[in-house]
């Protein structure tokens, strides 16, 4: 993580020398307050006390304005740092694979790139400003401390490490515990979500009792836990307060025998005195030290998985992320700008493509079984395929090889005659239409989500990709139209308007190949007939996963699949005839005189 | 250590000021509270806090007694310290031995006192946050599903666990620390008067210069964090988005175009936190010149008064040591300032859903409120084994239809919340009316019933609906998507009271039958099944709290989901997650259908799935469904044709009306709307293709 640092070890120079120019100030102090003392009040010189007075506030101005010019360069550092990880972590990212992506749960990657990250852009920031003091002032005081009396001074050897250790010690049996309190309010807090979630069938089952009492016991471990938490920290901090102050006791005990015996002199005894007092109040800054340490290094290890996960599958822009550093922030934009600009203008005249799968195997990372077992079959241009088959057949799984979202573990997949493998990911995915079962809509107004498929597209083709889409009347009926904001943070759309809006912005690339997977699962009857209509004027070839009979009815062909296998494929006569699976599928969508009435 | 959950926007707060005085305190989540909204009334929060904290109002003045003996003691050590100090400087330590046995004794007393006081403390905050966050959870159990649908479950979760989190982190700190800047405060200034006027004069210098300064400084850093926090909410947001957006990222070739944009996000926040971070770094180096240049006067000032023998030398050091701390007083008030704001703020949303008008029967609510709120968290927590043991049996039974012997228990609960109620307000809130529903027969009524969910007239969801079901028939709605099929189940069950008319079960109108004895008589079998986390057994067992495992089995083998859950790995005892990926979603309604054949209810309510389940576990499905449904009043939602064929009667709804009504044959014969639909789906099916 240190070679984040790197492109800034000037600035961090800077800093670091800066913050030592003020920690100097800090210690030289109960010096000058000494000189004060032996040289002016008991020499009864007021020029003395006047003159080193002075010299003070000179000193204390000084270690302000190097304060003040840390300020900006630490701010300078650890923002700069923290836009690095951002950046390099998003990249990172976006050049996964799937396969890759999916070992990592999405709400980790988010937090990841955002809390992880400002952890350690706040540790930063504070080790160029605070953190090392606390320890340097501790040492130095120490030192300062032994070199004016080391016998007076001694007793402070016994007691600063003493106190440090323990100090340490309370840390780590701290984090423990709190990691145990943490768990146990995900725990509670995993109860609160569960009983809003499942409102309605509690509520219909009359359970509350049940589930009050099962949050009770939770919530009772949970204060527990606290308590015992943070009692640990309440009884080892006052803990150190009073062995530091029984140090000060022996000094004064101590000093002042050698001061009857002439050994010293007053002025050393008080600032003696006075930098064990400063040592004390640097404990508390040195656990809030140890604690963000240990959490920035959690935070960093978070982050270094991400950045160091093993992952072969994208092509292209993984490499060109990898390389993003420091300083060529700027750089890099321009560059994926003018991509961009390549990017959208390929795919746009309209056509059909051939696919054909060739004795295709795959099997996802860590699985034993193969999800797709041999797969083979040809769609022609322009052809309409239906897939169906049971929960886990492969459906989906299917789909996804085509754009290479995943890779097969044996065979090729053609699109037009050309193994995909060979075609760019760029243009391959350029060709496709891709509906997939989760509608993800992003935060921006209609015609922006639509033109998502196609940058370049113009509004009338917006429009009539929604038309097609059977999504027009209703986005006119929205608030603003096409500009009406949806999203997260926008309007809040039906899943049936979702996912038309999600086949509009398939459409609007006039692909060759549109894959639609079970994307009208939410459309009543109707909707859905006047859709697969409209599609139909496409002269591209269809791919749809459906679970529906009377859709799967209207293809040239339809493909079942079971357990990653094709178990039939044919028209739905054809498949009547042959598969008895079929038969039972319609029988039970249709009822038995369906099948036997043919 | 990232606390609370959802969405992760508020993690960029001001970065942290590292005291540099700070004395020692720690815990989880010191920096970084987010700064919620001010509380819009903060005396009435503070009064509801109260009533909380009132039960513990002796520890509550043996802690403050601590908190004056801890001050005093903080006061007196640096005075004492300097008495010793003298002694060593004027009289080479004669008689010292004294002054450090007394420095001894204050260096005891001020850290037993700490200890005491947070030890205290802690255990007074815990104990109220614990019954807030059960009072809070309790609470949402009573109220209607009104309530749940009109609020995002994120927006609650954070009430539950955000903003109660800190009101405890605020109690447990915040309490001690304001009551002892303030005393610190004002007990150092009278000190000082008392030793030295005039070096108290030269330390308050400082004072003006510090008030001019932080507040140059915070009429910047306000402005410009609140700035930040929009950059960084904006950041997150499209982390969030386009993260869990990868797949259509990638599909449709936009990485370049996000990354783009996201390095536009970046870069704006970057240089927006960049000035956020270098004014809120000037605060502590502010404080630190202040105190050295306020050390450097003192030694000066001082030593000029020690010549004329005006103070002494341990006075000035002891001076210099109070310079040192002076701020720290005013610095802890003004931070603790902004966490008692936000806490308080976050305190008012907590009470604004205690405060939410429960569902219609209020006597069950009071009574539980009551114990709930009175014994210390005896009652959430079933005290012994007797209580916990009825709880378990009365779930159980309340679940079961008829039977002997049953009907007693079901109203045992009633009664029972009923009598506490009395016994709190007086009987006022005894509603003689209610009633429990002991053995059902299963007759379903609805008379002209109106409803609507918005308050206002007009665009009424169902209007004008009659229907009547006979025990042990089943009635099938059908129509558009907003026609009205599910507010109608969602009447029957009490979700919802009608706006007019009324729903009659067994001849009882159900306004005046208690919700809880309304729903034992009904199972469920709903559109999104919810699975909890734990086990399959555990999950089916939630139909009948009380079943043995070979009931549980049995139920799972009517349910046709016993062949499935043998297929994996850890068979009944399969731990399920949330969004359990182990299983399907029509596994989840199989298993939904067992709970529901172990529940045993009169009446069954079925709201179609309407996600697609693949074609062969449908088949399981309706097989399972078939046995479910026999000898029980059914109402279906259905949204496919071929389930319902076989219903006694089925009611067509367009825009909230009965359209039509009748058998399927009658239906079909009558050539309208449902012939329509019918044809629509079969259609394809007779002309070849």
């Amino acid at each position: 993580m240190f070679s984040f640092l790197k492109p800034y070890t000037r600035s961090i120079a800077i800093a670091l020398s800066l913050m030592i120019v003020e920690l100097i100030v800090e210690l030289w102090h109960p010096m000058l307050m000494k000189t004060v003392i032996n040289e002016g009040i008991l020499e009864r010189d007021l020029s003395a006390v006047l003159r080193w007075g002075g010299i003070m506030v000179l000193v204390a101005l000084v270690g302000f304005a190097a304060g003040i010019v840390n300020s900006f360069y630490s701010a300078h550092v650890s923002q700069h740092v923290g836009y690095d990880i951002r950046s390099k972590l998003y990249l990172r990212i976006q050049s996964f694979s799937v396969a890759a992506f999916n070992r990592f749960p999405t709400s980790t990657l988010i937090t990841r790139i955002t809390s992880d990250v400002n952890q350690l852009q706040n540790v930063v920031f504070m080790g160029l400003r605070i953190m090392p003091r606390a320890p340097l002032i501790m040492v130095g005081a120490l030192i300062m401390a032994l070199l004016i009396d080391v016998k007076i001074a001694g007793v402070l050897l016994l007691t600063v490490p003493t106190c440090v250790f323990v100090l340490v010690w309370m840390m780590k049996r701290g984090f423990a515990l709190f990691r145990a309190v943490q768990q146990q309010l995900d725990a509670t807090n995993g109860i609160v979500r569960e009983n809003l979630i499942g409102m309605r069938l509690i509520k219909a089952f009359v359970r509350y009792r049940k589930e009050i009492s099962r949050f009770a016991d939770s919530n009772r471990q949970l204060m527990d836990r606290t308590v015992q938490a943070l009692r640990l920290i309440e009884m080892t901090i006052p803990m150190l307060l009073l062995l530091m102050n029984l140090g000060i006791l022996f000094i004064l005990w101590f000093g002042h025998w050698e001061l009857g015996a002439n050994r010293v002199d007053e002025g050393s005894v008080v600032a003696i005195v006075i930098y064990t007092t400063r040592i004390t109040a640097t404990f508390g800054i040195l656990s809030h030290i140890l604690m963000s340490l240990a959490r920035a290094r959690a935070s960093a290890g978070r982050i270094q998985e991400v950045l160091e996960a093993q992952d072969d599958g994208e092509s292209g822009l993984g490499s060109s992320g990898a390389e993003f550093g420091g300083e060529s922030a700027a750089g890099q934009v321009d560059e994926v700008a003018a991509v961009e600009e390549r990017g959208s203008s390929s795919a746009r005249e309209a056509s059909a493509a051939s696919i054909e799968f060739d004795s295709v195997t795959f099997r996802y990372p860590g699985n034993a079984e193969p999800a797709l077992h041999e797969i083979s079959f040809v769609v022609r241009p322009k052809q309409t395929v239906a897939v169906m088959g049971a929960t886990g057949s492969g459906k989906s799984t299917l789909f996804q090889l085509i754009p290479r979202l995943f890779e097969p573990e044996a065979g090729v997949i053609y699109m037009d005659g050309k193994d995909i493998r060979t075609l760019p990911t760029e243009e391959l995915r350029g060709s496709i239409g891709m509906v997939p079962q989760e509608v993800v809509l992003f935060t921006g107004t209609v015609a922006d989500n639509i033109r998502w498929g196609a940058n370049d597209a113009t509004d009338e083709e917006i429009v009539e990709a929604a038309k097609s889409a059977q999504i027009h009347e209703t986005i006119l009926g929205l608030g603003e139209g096409y500009e009406t904001i949806v999203g997260q943070k926008g309007v809040n759309l039906s899943g049936g308007q979702k996912q038309r809006l999600s086949i509009a912005r398939a459409l609007v690339r006039k692909p060759k190949l549109l894959l639609l997977d079970d994307s009208t699962s939410a459309l009543d009857l109707k909707t859905e007939a006047r859709l697969l209509t409209a599609l139909r004027q496409y002269p591209c070839t269809t791919m749809i996963i459906t679970q529906k009979v009377s859709t799967a009815m209207q293809a040239d062909s339809i493909l079942l699949l079971d357990q990653g296998r094709i178990l039939a494929q044919g028209s739905h006569a054809e498949l009547l005839e042959t598969s008895d699976l079929y038969r039972r599928i319609v029988a039970s969508q249709f009822g038995e005189k369906a099948v036997s009435g043919r | 250590m990232s606390r609370g959950e959802g969405r992760s926007t508020g993690a960029g707060a001001p970065p942290p000021n590292m005291p540099s005085l700070g004395g020692p305190r720690f815990g989880p989540g010191m920096h970084g509270r987010g700064q919620g909204a001010k509380a819009r009334d903060f005396r009435g929060t503070i009064r509801k806090l109260w009533r909380y904290l009132a039960a513990h109002r002796w520890m509550l003045v043996l802690i403050m007694a601590m908190i004056l003996i801890h001050v005093a003691a903080g006061l007196l050590g640096p005075y004492v310290l300097g008495l010793a100090l003298d002694n060593l400087i004027y009289e080479r330590g004669e008689g010292i031995l004294s002054l450090i046995v007394l420095l001894g004794v204050i260096y005891l007393v001020l850290s037993i006192s700490a200890f005491l006081q947070n030890y205290w403390m802690i255990g007074v905050s815990q104990q109220t946050v614990y019954r807030l966050r059960g009072d809070l959870f309790n609470h949402l159990h009573f109220l209607p599903i009104d309530f749940f649908v009109k609020r995002r479950h994120g927006e609650l979760m954070s009430r539950v666990t955000n903003d109660i989190d800190n009101v405890s982190q605020t109690l447990n700190s915040s309490f001690i620390q304001i009551l002892s800047s303030v005393l610190t405060f004002v007990g150092m200034l009278a000190f000082m008067l008392w030793l030295s006027p005039v070096l108290t004069a030269v330390t308050l210098l400082i004072v003006p210069l510090m008030f001019l300064g932080m507040r140059w400084i915070t009429a910047r850093t306000g402005r410009l964090f609140k700035e930040q926090q929009r950059h960084l909410g904006d950041l997150n947001g499209y982390v969030e988005e386009t993260v869990s957006g990868q797949r259509v990222v990638k599909l449709f070739s936009q990485e370049n175009r996000v990354i783009g944009e996201f390095m536009e996000k970046n870069r704006r926040l970057r240089d927006a936190s960049y000035w956020a971070m270098v004014y809120s770094g000037f605060i502590p180096k502010l404080m630190n010149v202040l105190n050295n240049s306020s050390f450097a006067l003192i030694a000066g000032v001082g030593g000029w008064l020690a010549l004329r023998d005006i103070v002494s030398v341990g006075t000035i050091v002891v001076f210099a040591e109070y310079s040192r701390q002076f701020t720290r007083p005013l610095n802890d008030l003004a931070n603790q300032f902004n966490t008692l704001l936000s806490a308080v703020a976050g305190a008012e949303r907590v009470f604004e859903v205690l405060e939410e008008r429960p569902e219609t029967e209020e006597d069950e609510v009071t009574a539980t409120r009551r114990a709930v709120s009175g014994g210390a968290g005896s009652a959430i927590r079933p005290a012994g084994g007797k209580s916990s043991a009825a709880q378990a049996s009365v779930g159980g039974e309340m679940a079961t239809r008829g039977g002997d012997g049953r009907e007693s228990a079901v109203s045992e609960v009633g009664s029972d919340g009923g009598e506490s109620a009395v016994a709190l307000s007086g009987g006022e809130q005894w509603d003689q009316t209610l009633r429990d529903l002991d053995e059902v027969r299963g007759e379903i009524r609805f008379e002209k019933v109106r409803f609507s969910y918005k308050q206002e007239a007009g665009g009424e969801t169902i209007r004008d609906i009659d229907l009547h079901v006979k025990p042990g028939q089943t009635l099938a709605l059908v129509g558009p998507t907003g026609a009205g099929k599910t507010t109608i189940t969602q009447l029957l069950a009490r979700f919802y009271d009608p706006q007019a008319g009324r729903i009659l079960i067994d001849g009882q109108d159900i306004r005046y039958i208690r919700h809880n004895s309304l729903r034992s008589h009904m199972g469920f079998v709903l559109q999104d099944t919810f699975l909890f986390e734990g086990t399959i057994r555990e999950n089916i067992r939630y139909g009948r709290l009380d079943a043995s495992d070979e009931e549980v089995v049995e139920a799972a083998r009517q349910a046709n989901a016993h062949s499935f859950i043998m297929q994996l790995p850890n068979q009944y005892d399969t731990v399920l997650r949330q969004d359990a990926a182990e299983i399907s979603q029509g596994q989840r309604q199989l298993l939904a259908i067992a709970r529901a054949i172990l529940a045993d209810p009169a009446i069954l309510i079925l709201d179609e799935a309407t996600s697609s389940i693949d074609t062969i576990t449908e088949i399981k499905i309706q097989e399972a469904l078939y046995r479910l449904m026999k000898g029980r009043t059914s109402i279906v939602v259905a949204h496919r044709l071929n389930t319902i064929q076989n219903a006694d009667q089925i009611v067509v709804l367009h825009q909230g009306r009965i359209l039509e009504q009748g058998t399927h044959q009658s239906l079909l014969a009558k050539k309208g709307y449902y012939y329509e639909l019918y044809e629509s789906q079969f259609k394809p099916l007779e002309q070849p293709i």
